[in-house]
């Protein structure tokens, strides 16, 4: 069966998993671009669409090289859109939403992440786009979901990251619940999106049709499969709701300072033989204090061990000693790294984990590539992201067959 | 007219999982939510985490939610029961819609019986300490062999090349690596007091998914397989993406900001009425922050010339921060939220984990399942993180109980003759039961 139409890619390379998927991305912000971008790179032709003059909101997001904002030169931005062709179209005018029509007929997927409700009083709900497309799949990002109580209410990360029920989890117990760093959550939710797309497109082949997909971030967050929804199923299971506490402190786990920065281990009760392994005192294991299984999860004796024994050892070791030494033995460790820190980092660098964009405004950058390896069709850096309307042109000659002097009317009537 | 309702995307796919906590359990519960059958290889002999921390947790255990210690131990009703593998809530929450089959890979009937069973499927899914798979021999290179158009998915902390291939980690390691840690909380202060999220292993859960998939529409094109190598600190490094940037591109170590945000001030978490109840506001603009002098009554406070442009307020966050705290405290979260959201102003509460199953918008949205387990009784639980139109049709197997599918893979989907399964089992090859 043939997923989606492929054509030949670049002489010498493998193919992308994605290769001839053609997207249509009406997103701004993050979680949208973020899902789009996941397509992107591993082999979609993503077009873009942007507002014209102004562009995504993240292009005024930072951090920008120097510190000084440049619509081209977002840095967030730049990563949200590798590998996407752009098209600033003006949707509030009738020629706009017909190019888009248009659009919505060459593509496999649209991806939109307006206010629920938007696309329809534009005339481009999913009726219209199904009656344009029978095969399209449609996905809708939006704080809230297409339905329900809080549709139109408003937020931002941070609400639905804390309405989510993970902000219970994080911070002190004596101080207010704090968020996670950067924008994990909305990114997050945009990964999640690219996972309903992929599953539409395979679904898509047996049923010879597409469907509408309502992505809500508030959800993807009360969903997240870290501990939010184990704690959301304990909870029923013992009508018990946690209090916030204070961290929890086990045997060799958790976070220790060392000889010039931080480690954090997952020594535990049971792994205790491999603790006493990596710190050179295995005799320990005899120890009528230490010794016995049971005692090991014992308060004072999990503090006395950390404190007079574990950490004077991890002070007289670096991050990088340690961390060898643990993986010498088996024992579950990691460094503590800083952003810096994670980009001079050996492991990262020999997995191939960073890209080096060159783009004609930012110049050199360098960013995370990807996020996971398809050992076959791997992920591949074909373009930087676009600048603002870079593509109109050839978006509405290639993919829309208009002649050139219809494109200069169209920039004459400020329809792009 | 299009149909009432569709059967779920992956739909005669077939998933083996050989896995311990939790990136590999939850990927596959992504797989089976979006319809693939799952099926749970385990081990009598050697019962991995996936299925709780110990066999038979004695009283203290259980008890120790109360005292303050891990929500691994919730068993329903504060009672291990004779099964605790089947009750414990680590188990249950990535255990419906699976299937479970007993073999012992350290034994040639084992072995055989895995190998024909991934005959009989589309792709395993392992997070097994790189090293432990090995040293088993389920590397992709020997398994092609069996199956030449197999999808691997192998998931560890570090992933599977450069330097870290075969150190061990769980999350919380991987999120230390990635720089997630020492980004989130208050300041710095309190690195050493940052509990164990386990955000990893949401992040790499995805990514493998997103992979599997990937990895699907390609063999559905050309029928080959393929190797997907999932590290959990590169999933949370792509997700870290803009303070990456910062430092690439300025040089700049950001430390954590704990909820102020770098454009928007008020941001925060503000206290409310009750225990431990709180309100988080979000002034994205200066509509935004003229709706909430607006909200609150315009007290003299927040008529400052300095606090009516983006640049002042985040100058003077600290002051607002403590204003907007002082009129929070004395009122009921939900209320403010209505009051704020009335008024256009993006705000929302803390919810807790009975909240959130309680909240009438995901209730409405339909998100969480109701299902009955055998052992554990009738309870909520997460469901598929989109709704589609048209629908889909859905009917939920309660988390598989240890061995439960055990005559039905040997039986049926393996071919075995009644007298070798009879042996099997009588040789505890095959079982129902923890042997240590």
């Amino acid at each position: 069966m043939s997923m989606v139409k492929q054509h030949s890619g670049q002489a010498g390379k493998s193919p992308g998993a994605l290769d001839g998927l053609k997207v249509l991305d009406l997103t701004q912000h993050i979680s949208g671009p973020y899902c789009t971008k996941l397509l992107a790179d591993y082999g979609a032709d993503v077009i873009k669409i942007e507002k014209p003059e102004v562009g995504d909101i993240a292009r005024q997001m930072g951090p920008f090289p120097g510190n000084h904002p440049h619509r081209e030169k977002s840095g967030l931005f730049l990563y949200l859109n590798t590998n996407k062709r752009g098209m600033a179209l003006n949707l509030k005018i009738e020629k706009g939403r017909q190019l888009l029509l248009h659009l919505a007929r060459w593509a496999d997927v649209v991806v939109e992440s307006f206010k629920p409700g938007t696309m329809e009083r534009l005339g481009l709900g999913y009726s219209s786009l199904e009656k344009a497309n029978k095969k399209l799949v449609v996905v809708s990002i939006s704080n809230f979901g297409q339905s329900g109580p809080y549709r139109d209410s408003l937020a931002s990360e941070i609400i639905e990251h804390g309405m989510g029920g993970s902000l219970r989890a994080t911070g002190m117990p004596d101080r207010e619940p704090t968020k996670y760093g950067a924008h994990v959550a909305l990114q997050q939710a945009g990964s999640i999106a690219a996972a309903a797309v992929m599953t539409a497109l395979f679904a898509r082949e047996r049923r010879g049709r597409g469907e509408h997909v309502d992505v809500s971030i508030f959800e993807t967050q009360a969903g997240s499969q870290d501990r939010r929804t184990t704690m959301t199923l304990a909870a029923q299971h013992t009508g018990y709701v946690f209090p916030r506490r204070p961290m929890q402190f086990a045997l060799a786990t958790g976070t220790f300072p060392c000889a010039d920065g931080y480690i954090h281990l997952s020594g535990s009760a049971a792994r205790f033989p491999y603790t006493v392994k990596l710190i050179g005192r295995e005799e320990l294991l005899q120890h009528p204090t230490f010794g016995p299984m049971s005692n090991r999860s014992d308060p004072r004796i999990v503090e006395e061990f950390n404190q007079t024994i574990l950490l004077p050892w991890l002070m007289q070791h670096t991050m990088q000693e340690v961390w060898h030494m643990a993986q010498a033995v088996g024992l579950a460790c990691g460094p503590m790294y800083t952003p810096k820190d994670v980009m001079n980092d050996k492991t990262f660098r020999a997995r191939g984990v960073w890209a080096t964009v060159e783009h004609p405004e930012a110049g050199t950058v360098v960013m995370p590539g990807r996020p996971f390896i398809l050992h076959r069709t791997p992920w591949s850096l074909r373009r930087p992201a676009p600048t603002l309307g870079q593509h109109n042109k050839e978006v509405l000659t290639d993919a829309l067959r208009y002649s050139s002097e219809e494109v200069a009317r169209f920039r004459r009537l400020g329809v792009i | 007219m299009p149909p009432a309702t569709f059967a779920l995307p992956l739909r005669n796919v077939r998933v083996v999982e050989l896995t311990t906590v939790w990136a590999g359990p939850f990927t596959s519960s992504l797989l089976a939510d979006w319809g693939a059958e799952v099926i749970r290889v385990e081990s009598t002999r050697n019962l991995l985490g996936g299925r709780g921390p110990v066999l038979a947790p004695n009283a203290a255990m259980v008890n120790s939610l109360r005292a303050g210690g891990e929500f691994y131990f919730a068993y329903p009703n504060w009672e291990a029961g004779e099964r605790p593998w089947n009750r414990c809530v680590v188990f249950q929450v990535h255990g419906k819609d699976k299937r479970s089959v007993t073999l012992e890979l350290t034994e040639p009937e084992g072995m055989s019986a895995f190998e024909d069973l991934l005959l009989t499927c589309d792709m395993l899914v392992v997070n097994l300490a790189p090293d432990s798979l090995d040293a088993l021999g389920l590397t992709y290179e020997r398994l092609r062999r069996v199956k030449p158009d197999l999808i691997m998915v192998r998931i560890a902390a570090f992933g599977h090349t450069g330097k870290a291939k075969q150190a061990r980690g769980l999350g919380a390691e991987a999120e230390a690596h990635a720089g997630f840690t020492a980004l989130r909380g208050h300041s710095e202060v309190d690195l050493l007091f940052k509990d164990n999220v386990a955000f990893a292993d949401a992040a790499g859960s995805m990514s493998a998914a997103l992979g599997a998939i990937s990895a699907l529409v390609q063999r559905a094109q050309d029928g080959k397989g393929q190797l997907i190598d999932i590290s959990l600190s590169d999933a949370v490094v792509s997700l870290l993406a803009p303070a990456l940037l910062d430092a690439a591109m300025n040089n700049r170590a950001q430390t954590p900001l704990g909820n102020a945000h770098s454009a928007m001030a008020p941001h925060g978490c503000y206290p409310c009425k009750g225990d431990d109840r709180w309100l988080f506001i979000a002034v994205r603009n200066d509509g935004d922050w003229r709706n909430l002098c607006e909200a609150i009554g315009h007290p003299a406070w927040t008529r400052a010339q300095a606090l009516q442009s983006a640049f002042g307020r985040l100058r003077n966050r600290q002051t607002i921060d403590e204003h907007l705290a002082d009129w929070t405290r004395s009122h009921d979260a939900h209320a403010l939220m209505s009051l704020l959201q009335g008024c256009g102003v993006p705000a929302g509460v803390l919810m807790n984990e009975r909240d959130v199953v309680e909240s009438p918008h995901i209730a409405e949205r339909g998100f969480f399942l109701p299902l009955r387990h055998r052992e554990t009784g009738s309870h909520l639980y997460p469901g598929t993180f989109w709704k589609s139109t048209p629908p889909v049709t859905r009917i939920v197997r309660a988390p598989c109980e240890l061995g439960e599918d055990n005559d039905w893979v040997y039986k049926n989907l393996l071919g075995a003759l009644e007298s070798t399964y009879a042996g099997l089992l009588r040789r505890k090859l095959v079982g129902t039961t923890p042997q240590s």
